[in-house]
């Protein structure tokens, strides 16, 4: 069999659509991850892409491209929020709040039977309902642990911050949807911690209003 | 190793955070203890469920057509930029000089050529016979995904049926199309998950020539055994629209 490609530079611009185009729907899922809104995470997808593709020599060959093109994405939204007038809540202020909505959880509760095959028969709307309702830094550090397979090291590298902390917002965003979900399926009645958890709703949920259907 | 312990592991060990000793320990605790043994299946089971029901969040097909334009603007100001139409029409020359032609090899990207011709190929009839009119109100009821009919009538071509099918798994609606007697098929898909840019390719298997390329989101190939020329004058219609 013969091969032929369009000529070196031609196949360079060809790496960026085999290598960073197959990521679009992972992009735009961590974009809503973030965003909590189609439009803007639509917005902000576009904006990425475009940036990717002109710097894209920093892009090393061999290392994860899904991650690059989060860092990016991250970055921008970041930035979009700081040209905004919207507020971003310390670590430790929002851990506090966390903790105080974990209290009493246990993971063996949540899988004793027959919990397990509620928890199971989940429908995607209930967990994304679920996950919506976490605080944006622990929402991003599970989606892109669970959905999107990344490392703790590369999700410390996207989220610009040390491994420890991804894993503190990946231990406490995992159970606090789980006692979210186990909540709206009925598993577990609702404790006085719902006002704190209420409190972290109407501070970041905001832009949420609405979106159930299609957010992350 | 105790049931604690195990619990603060839990994270890691299905994270696939440990060390290989660690790791081996969490095991050796986990075959003798049912309790733990039931919350690693069923947070890993869990996890699978939430994996599934998330990625099934997609791009939509307009942003990843916008998206595709304004990469494309960017890239117009260098001659040398790749732009699948001209690509394509580079790639149709070499066939017509060489008799055959593979453009490169794209690991990631599915081989949908031996799918569609076997499609192209299977003596069931279609699911629906008729013009444009009836294959487009029977798919609009029955498609696996927001299809669009791949070629305009016209030029010669007609639109002659239609059969929702799997190319290799993947849901796909072959559309049969009449050229001058000639039967030829395009077998429409949606590219799975983490494979949204097919680049085009031209293919020679069994006798047909099978031209592979992507439109707005989806990816079509088209297989019959009309001469070269004759497809490189039907796909750039189809890739210009």
């Amino acid at each position: 069999m013969g091969s032929w490609t369009f000529g070196r530079r031609a196949r360079e611009r060809n790496r960026f659509d085999i290598e960073a185009m197959p990521h679009m729907d992972a992009a735009y899922r961590f974009a809503l991850s973030m965003t909590r809104d189609a439009a803007e995470a639509d917005d902000l997808v576009q904006e990425t892409f475009l940036k990717a593709l002109r710097s894209f020599d920093t892009f090393t060959e061999g290392t994860n491209c899904k991650a690059w093109l989060f860092r990016i994405l991250r970055n921008t939204w970041i930035n979009r929020l700081r040209s905004g007038s919207r507020e971003v809540m310390s670590d430790e202020a929002m851990e506090a709040i966390q903790d105080a909505s974990l209290a009493g959880w246990d993971d063996r509760a949540f899988y004793r039977t027959p919990h397990e095959s509620s928890v199971l028969r989940a429908t995607r709307d209930e967990i994304l309902a679920a996950l919506q309702s976490l605080p944006g830094d622990f929402r991003q550090a599970v989606v892109l642990s669970d959905v999107e397979g990344l490392s703790y090291k590369e999700i410390a590298d996207v989220m610009g911050t040390p491994i420890g902390t991804v894993m503190s917002r990946l231990y406490r965003g995992r159970r606090l949807m789980r006692r979210r979900l186990a909540r709206s399926l009925g598993l577990e009645e609702a404790g006085e911690d719902d006002e704190a958890g209420g409190e972290v709703l109407s501070l970041f949920g905001s832009r949420a209003k609405g979106e159930a259907g299609h957010g992350l | 190793m105790d049931c604690d312990v195990l619990s603060r592991y839990l994270d890691l060990y299905l994270d696939g955070e440990l060390a290989i000793e660690e790791r081996s320990e969490v095991e050796a605790h986990v075959r003798t203890c049912d309790a733990c043994r039931t919350v690693v299946t069923a947070e890993a089971r869990f996890r699978a469920v939430l994996r599934q029901h998330l990625l099934s969040v997609r791009a939509p097909g307009s942003l990843r057509e916008q998206v595709r334009e304004r990469l494309e603007v960017r890239r117009r100001p260098a001659l040398t930029a790749w732009m699948p139409p001209l690509a394509y029409a580079a790639a149709v020359a070499a066939v017509a000089v060489l008799g055959y032609v593979v453009i490169a090899t794209y690991p990631k990207a599915p081989d949908p050529v031996a799918g569609a011709v076997a499609a192209h190929m299977a003596a069931s009839g279609p699911e629906v016979s008729g013009d444009r009119d009836q294959v487009d109100s029977f798919l609009r009821t029955h498609a696996p995904f927001s299809y669009r009919l791949p070629l305009q009538d016209g030029e010669g071509i007609r639109l002659v049926g239609a059969r929702v099918t799997r190319l290799n798994g993947v849901p796909a609606v072959v559309y049969q199309y009449d050229r001058g007697g000639r039967r030829f098929s395009v077998a429409q898909y949606q590219p799975p998950e983490g494979v949204d840019e097919v680049p085009p390719r031209m293919d020679h298997q069994d006798g047909y020539t099978v031209a592979t390329y992507p439109d707005r989101g989806l990816v079509q190939t088209l297989v019959g055994d009309l001469p070269d020329g004759e497809i490189s004058q039907i796909v750039p219609a189809a890739w210009s629209r």
